[in-house]
């Protein structure tokens, strides 16, 4: 059942604040009311869609959230907008200017907001109930009639069409579970006594109040992060060309195993502090037969080809670091961050918690060099290799 | 100028991170000075991200990067333990052009002079490094990379260094 108009406000103020708690909403919408209701804005088969609410602080902020109340949406929050502020007694204003400069005749007793090819508005004009002219918001051109033989493919640059009517069933009940399952989240006791109806950071830093607004996790001691500290130590590399030394120094150290860089750089014919040098392009096996040796086969090391999020989520999951190499340079992984919130159409921010050997330290000096890279942006690294270790059983 | 506006668009950016407590801990956040942004260079001269400083004292505590038109990339701390500077290097070693220059010029022959330093990367946007130019009587330049203490000969492609 699509929601009321009463749960409006308190939707819309919970997603809202949500993004405001990860950050997705910047500094500008602290303090920014959220009004009890907005515009209404109808499918061209007449369903109620979405409320478009006006969003305002003073002269400081305005702008517009879009809260969607059918389920077909997928989501509450459709959109949220900045930098202009949304009239809607302006807009019907103009629009009724708009319909008599190109009908002087024209008749009708209401107007409403239409999303005649979904996102894009126009103003649908009622005599009656029944429609006498529709124009597109802004353009104020008119929109054609729904054509009485559409194909249901992707709609043409300025053609009505139904978001509701032309959705494939399957993905209407898929979306109706996602929205649903939405719904439930805000709709959990705990949230009961909660006022979301003003946008603020701390809105949900409320004791017992718990909401999962991202995925963190870092290896530890144990697989138990309940009750265990994390557990990973940096290694500089200790000449210019042994990041791959150092970052395989790292990893078997989380797993108590003690071997220098120079013997492990001997292992991997990677010459000495004296005269070092990188690992080739192509002997990316010797990460894997290193790690199975040193550890006397306890740890069975796999190489991953162009590694995805989830085989970094999963290893760390699972309390196991990660080496990884990118083009030129190796490094570990030992932990993630990921947003479970953010706005429609963007990506969610996915980190990697990076133990990095550069820069480099010398064989004299071991207990320096590095930087611990808290957090990497997933989407801006190239990722070639993932090498993970994993403890046998008995 | 496009540079200096870009610059201090991206200050204000980290600024922001770390005050609010998004990215950093609390010794950086609490005590970290965010310095001017520095450009970092592609090997082919243009413009690739850049390198925010975060000092604290006269330590270099961290650092962000930033893609050039502001999308975040990375922020790196030299502190081995949450809450403390052991191990973070002197800000000088990485901020100061002179004391870089003066490092590179360990590897310059006799014949060479050195030129201004300019922040650039060895193959990878991860291994940030200062690249010195010296030039030799006949006009030849060639590229010494300083890293904190380290200072070395650009080395070739194909292996993971």
């Amino acid at each position: 059942m699509p929601i009321s108009v009463k749960q409006v406000q308190r939707l819309a103020g919970f997603e809202l604040n949500a993004l405001r708690a990860t950050q997705v909403l910047g500094e500008e919408f602290e303090k920014v009311k959220v009004p009890r209701t907005g515009t209404p804005v109808y499918d061209v088969n007449g369903t109620l869609l979405f409320y478009r609410l006006p969003l305002r602080l003073g002269r400081a902020f305005s702008g517009y959230a879009d809260l969607g109340v059918h389920e077909a949406l997928a989501e509450p929050l459709l959109a949220v907008g900045m930098g202009g502020a949304w009239d809607e007694r302006a807009i019907l204003k103009e629009a009724a200017a708009a319909a008599r400069k190109r009908r002087r005749l024209l008749k009708f007793n209401s107007i409403r907001f239409v999303a005649y090819s979904f996102p894009k508005l126009a103003l649908q004009y009622l005599l009656d109930g029944r429609e006498v002219l529709m124009l597109e918001w802004k353009t104020w051109t008119e929109v054609p009639p729904l054509a009485s033989q559409r194909q249901q493919q992707e709609p043409s640059n300025f053609e009505r069409w139904s978001l509701i009517d032309d959705m494939p069933a399957e993905i209407k009940r898929a979306r109706l579970r996602s929205f649903k399952k939405r719904q439930a989240i805000w709709a959990t006791p705990a949230l009961s006594r909660l006022d979301p109806t003003v946008i603020m950071k701390k809105t949900f830093d409320l004791p017992k109040i718990v909401i999962k607004l991202k995925d963190t996790r870092e290896v530890h001691y144990a697989p138990r992060a309940a009750d265990h500290h994390p557990c990973y130590e940096l290694r500089g590399q200790q000449t210019n060309v042994w990041c791959v030394a150092a970052s395989v120094e790292m990893l078997m150290n989380f797993y108590r195993y003690q071997y220098d860089q120079p013997r492990l750089a001997q292992e991997m014919d990677l010459g000495t502090c004296a005269v070092p040098n990188g690992l080739p392009y192509g002997q990316e096996h010797k990460v894997v037969d290193t790690i199975e040796k040193l550890s006397s086969n306890t740890l069975n090391a796999t190489a991953i080809v162009n590694p995805a999020w989830a085989v970094f989520q999963t290893e760390i999951a699972a309390n196991r670091p990660l080496i990884s190499f990118i083009p030129g340079h190796s490094r570990t992984v030992a932990g993630y961050t990921r947003t479970l919130i953010h706005l429609p159409g963007q990506l969610p921010f996915r980190g990697l918690l990076v133990y990095d050997p550069w820069p480099p330290t010398d064989c004299a000096h071991p207990e320096a060099g590095g930087v611990i890279t808290k957090w990497e942006n997933f989407a801006t690294q190239t990722y070639r290799y993932a090498f993970t270790a994993v403890l046998k059983h008995v | 100028m496009a540079d200096d506006h870009e610059a201090d668009r991206i200050r204000a950016h980290a600024r922001h991170l770390l005050r609010d407590g998004t990215i950093g801990n609390t010794l950086v956040a609490t005590s970290g000075h965010i310095d001017a942004p520095i450009a970092v260079r592609a090997p082919d001269g243009r413009l690739h991200s850049w390198f925010v400083p975060v000092t604290v004292g006269n330590q270099l505590a961290g650092f962000f990067q930033f893609q050039r038109e502001g999308t975040y990339l990375r922020f790196s701390s030299f502190a081995r333990r949450p809450g403390e500077l052991a191990g973070c290097p002197a800000a000088a070693d990485w901020l100061d052009p002179d004391r870089i220059r003066t490092r590179a010029e360990v590897r310059r022959r006799p014949d060479e002079t050195s030129g201004t330093p300019f922040l650039t990367y060895d193959r990878t946007p991860d291994r940030l490094v200062w690249a010195v130019p010296l030039t030799d009587a006949h006009g030849g330049v060639r590229l010494v990379f300083v890293v904190g203490e380290t200072v070395y000969a650009p080395p070739p492609e194909g292996t993971y260094d």
